[in-house]
């Protein structure tokens, strides 16, 4: 009885482990990966903005998409709205306060399928210190070696999902007229380990 | 929009100020309430301009209503603190306030020479702090001293990328404006008490609040000049000039002392507008 219980234990963990070794890992390209941002002005126009510094983790399992993980890091401080000066006051404790906070971050928790190269991958998104849930509507786009260097093989994702910023206690954006509801597009590629 | 903000940031706390020169100027009303009154209405600016209290505390700015709120409680359980150990007990109150203030900062590495500013705000009010107490007899000195305080570090501010806290230290010295509005009619009609409507414990509170306002710019604001900090913080300065106008009539005294604590403030605002 017990070298069958310890020959199912077996199985369970070797069953596991091959499961999760179905997942490949990808490394974030951050010179080719785009986090942008457009959020009401006033309802004049829709100010639009970008983050430059972006980097992460992907664990993609293409067989069970529901296995994959995704740990991205974005930069507070790498904002760019095309104004330095705009920067700097959205860099400021009113909005991204980037001295005290100087990291965003999104840790994936659940991914539900939606069809067969697209997904909503629900997780937690921390600005400023505070952690919500968020949900990104994903497209998987493409994966192929660099024409140049066989060796190397990238993937690619678009996304898009909205965020309220006052959920992440940003409460000057409605007294300033902006948003609160800010649309997030993001355009992602990242090279297989 | 506009009209609800000056509303909130103009008529609301003139009228708290005088409220809290009601009181003052009620001789009933001393010290330990005093204490408690201006830490209350200081609070109800905070709050109202920049939301809620928030528990547990994250960001810096979540911290400065409990700060704004323990001022109160200290000087009024403790009125020595703003009498007799006004200096020591600025200092540790500050220095603690800034550690608590600062903490994310400097635990996440993010230390650079901006730092300096507060440390500088930290020396400059709590010695401000103890000369309040030692001047403890005029209506007007260091009321007026923290008028001229509260608008120049929210000019400062609002020019140096810190638009929210900005708002709260213009405010806060509108609350000041308002209680002096009234303080100054009291003292036309002859019915203000010879002792000063805002007592050292109100104006312990009120410049360690100040203090902590200052070091939360100076910590945290992005685009702020730091000629301009230290312009505002030669605005604490003025009652060494002006003290020698305690002697004439009260009625020109405010004028004097404002005129006096103008210039730095107004130099204050010259250069955090030539950094905007």
């Amino acid at each position: 009885m017990k070298f069958v219980k310890s020959a199912l234990l077996a199985t369970a963990i070797a069953a596991s482990a091959s499961a999760a070794s179905a997942a490949d890992i990808y490394k974030v390209h951050e010179d080719h990966t785009w986090v942008t941002f457009a959020l009401s002005h006033a309802g004049w126009a829709n100010a639009r903005g970008m983050f430059r510094a972006v980097s992460g983790e992907i664990s993609f399992d293409k067989d069970d998409v529901t296995n994959s993980k995704v740990d991205v890091t974005i930069l507070a401080t790498s904002l760019d709205t095309l104004s330095e000066q705009r920067d700097r006051d959205m860099a400021g404790p009113d909005f991204l306060n980037s001295l005290e906070f100087p990291e965003i971050n999104f840790e994936s928790t659940r991914i539900e399928p939606t069809g067969e190269r697209t997904a909503l991958v629900h997780g937690d998104l921390t600005i400023v210190g505070v952690t919500k849930e968020v949900t990104l509507d994903v497209v998987w786009n493409a994966e192929f070696p660099l024409p140049w260097d066989a060796a190397t093989v990238k993937t690619g994702f678009s996304a898009t999902s909205q965020i309220n910023g006052v959920d992440f206690g940003m409460n000057k954006l409605v007294d300033f007229g902006l948003g609160p509801v800010i649309d997030v597009a993001i355009d992602l590629e990242a090279i297989k380990q | 929009m506009a009209t609800g903000l000056i509303l909130e940031t103009i008529f609301l706390p003139i009228a708290l100020g005088a409220v809290l020169a009601l009181l003052g100027l009620n001789r009933a009303y001393r010290g330990r309430v005093m204490a408690v009154a201006a830490s209350a209405a200081l609070l109800a600016i905070l709050i109202i301009l920049d939301g809620g209290v928030r528990f547990p505390p994250v960001a810096s700015k979540h911290k400065l209503p409990y700060l704004v709120a323990a001022a109160g409680v200290l000087a009024a359980a403790l009125p020595a603190l703003a009498r007799k150990y006004a200096l020591a007990s600025s200092a540790l109150f500050l220095a603690s306030g800034m550690l608590w203030l600062l903490w994310r900062r400097i635990s996440s590495g993010n230390v650079d020479i901006q730092l300096a500013l507060p440390a500088l705000a930290l020396l400059v009010v709590a010695i401000a702090a103890r000369a309040q107490a030692r001047d403890a007899d005029s209506h007007f000195l260091w009321p007026v001293t923290l008028l001229a305080g509260f608008v120049a570090a929210g000019l400062a501010g609002l020019l140096g990328g810190y638009i929210g806290l900005g708002m709260v230290l213009s405010a806060s010295g509108a609350a000041l404006g308002g209680a002096l509005a009234l303080i100054f009619l009291s003292v036309l009609v002859k019915k203000a008490p010879a002792l000063p409507a805002l007592p050292p414990e109100a104006l312990w509170v009120s410049i360690n609040t100040l203090g902590i306002y200052l070091i939360t710019l100076g910590g945290f604001a992005t685009n702020l000049s730091p000629v301009a900090y230290i312009a505002v913080l030669s605005v604490l300065a003025t009652p060494a000039i002006s003290r020698r106008f305690l002697a004439r009539t009260p009625h020109l005294q405010p004028f004097l002392i404002g005129g006096t604590a103008l210039v730095p403030a107004a130099a204050a605002l010259c250069l955090a507008a030539l950094n905007f």
